[in-house]
């Protein structure tokens, strides 16, 4: 096994190869002709008709695989297909949910304690105002502020998440081999390491980024002149 | 510091710089102010005097602005304070008005020299410039070799003339300050309040503080005494005022 995702097609239609060969370029795959070891290990003779197409993207070989309502399509080789289909689907019954509503948690607590934070700063709203701040420099100042806050909790969270991520590597750590050298009984022994970036992490940054404008409009009122004078008095 | 009061006539008629109007304030159902009237004159040293809750306070916040008149008109400098705008505000704060906070309201974070400037950043003065005069202040208030010092590690009367400092930075024509020295032993109270009259003396700002202390009052050109939701005003005895002279010793020295 090379890593690469091997596709046999076969057209159940009448349009020609060129039809199917558009397809796989459309997917960033390539048409190839199998190696006489390749043959070998399939056993079995491959029609004329069936196009062997290689995808080094796994993402983009899913698609293929996935869009081919009038086709036949194998994966040769290795069930890599299957693997990714087997943890995108818990990725999306379960990961995905508890994440939205942990994110969603955490944006919303964030917020409302920048919001209280804003409210207590009385003394430093005022002192700012009579020291000739403008009103766009108040903003500015605390909108800043509460932009550095939400950087540190992203921080926080990263730290916490490699810390999680590292745990959950230990402790899953056998099983993961066993049963990725089952599905990859021919491949190199990989170390299964949980811990790594994707695009769905930079996701969960930005929205505890969105935390700010979130918290900053839940007080804007804060900042008015009657608000404050309202403060000064109770003060 | 040593400096002599320009000595007038207890009749003296200076250009009023704030003028009340019939102000009245009130929070909901509660009158603080019901129909006051009051002039000051510039360079005067006001001491308002009353009883805690009694509203000098809140006066010196409408006088500053930070509050506005349930009615009534305030006029500093020849500015209506109810009519500004957002931005004629913000210049008013930057170049009439300086304030002085009761408790020193400097920022923990920043140094000494940083609090000073800070009216400075805000009104877009060069770094160079403000720094500059920050210095300038500071070693006219004897605070020069703390400068670099944070707010918890300096005392309590170093922090209240720092406090004075950036109130100064922007060359402001009124000083607001309410109870200036609370929070200070009797001795940095007397040094604060000496700074206070110098700097009336020499760069004729006219000083407005609310005050329970009796050494305020021998400083005091005019008196403003607030109680049962009026404010009355007595113009002091300049005579008075001599005194004040022996009672002003090298600031610098002092501190």
């Amino acid at each position: 096994m090379d890593g690469y995702v091997y596709l046999a097609s076969t057209y159940e239609g009448v349009d020609d190869d060129s039809v199917v060969l558009a397809r796989i370029k459309s997917f960033d795959g390539e048409v190839v002709a199998l190696t006489s070891e390749q043959k070998a290990e399939i056993g079995e003779k491959i029609p004329e008709s069936v196009i062997i197409a290689k995808f080094s993207n796994l993402d983009k070989a899913y698609e293929y695989y996935n869009n081919s309502s009038n086709y036949q399509v194998v994966e040769l080789f290795s069930n890599q297909i299957g693997v990714y289909r087997y943890f995108r689907d818990k990725n999306r019954d379960f990961v995905l949910p508890i994440s939205i509503v942990l994110v969603a948690v955490s944006a919303f607590i964030l917020a409302f304690t920048m919001a209280h934070l804003i409210a207590s700063s009385t003394k430093t709203f005022v002192l700012y105002r009579s020291i000739g701040a403008s009103r766009w420099q108040l903003l500015l100042i605390y909108f800043v502020y509460l932009l550095e806050l939400c950087a540190w909790a992203a921080v926080f969270a990263v730290i916490l998440a490699l810390i999680l991520a590292g745990i959950a590597t230990g402790v899953c750590w056998n099983s993961l081999l066993v049963q990725l050298t089952a599905i990859y009984p021919n491949a190199p022994n990989y170390w299964p390491i949980l811990v790594g970036v994707n695009l769905r992490c930079i996701e969960v940054i930005l929205c505890m980024f969105l935390a700010a404008p979130v918290s900053f409009l839940l007080c804007l009122d804060q900042f008015s002149s009657k608000k404050t004078a309202q403060k000064l008095k109770g003060d | 510091m040593r400096g002599n009061a320009p000595l007038t006539s207890t009749k003296d008629r200076r250009m009023e710089i704030i003028k009340l109007q019939n102000v009245k304030k009130q929070y909901g159902g509660k009158v603080i102010f019901q129909d006051v009237s009051l002039n000051i004159s510039a360079g005067s040293f006001v001491v308002l005097r009353g009883e805690s809750g009694a509203g000098k306070s809140t006066l010196l916040n409408l006088i500053s602005g930070l509050e506005v008149p349930t009615s009534g008109q305030i006029i500093v400098d020849g500015n209506d304070i109810g009519s500004l705008t957002v931005a004629e505000r913000t210049n008013f704060y930057r170049h009439e008005i300086g304030i002085i906070f009761q408790g020193s309201y400097l920022q923990p974070q920043f140094t000494l020299l940083e609090n000073i400037t800070l009216p400075g950043v805000f009104a877009g003065i060069p770094e160079a410039e403000r720094r500059t005069r920050a210095e300038q202040l500071a070693q006219m208030l004897g605070i020069f070799d703390h400068l670099k010092y944070l707010p918890k590690e300096v005392s309590g009367g170093q922090a209240e003339r720092a406090c004075i400092a950036r109130a100064l930075l922007l060359n402001p024509k009124i000083i607001l300050a309410d109870e200036p020295t609370s929070n200070l032993d009797e001795e940095n109270a007397k040094t604060v309040l000496d700074i206070l009259n110098y700097i009336r003396q020499q760069m004729g700002v006219t000083i407005i503080i609310a005050s329970h202390s009796r050494d305020v009052m021998e400083f005091a050109t005019q008196v403003v005494t607030v109680r049962g939701g009026a404010a009355t005003s007595e113009l002091v005895d300049m005579t008075v005022m001599q005194n004040n002279q022996k009672a002003t010793d090298d600031i610098r020295g002092t501190a």
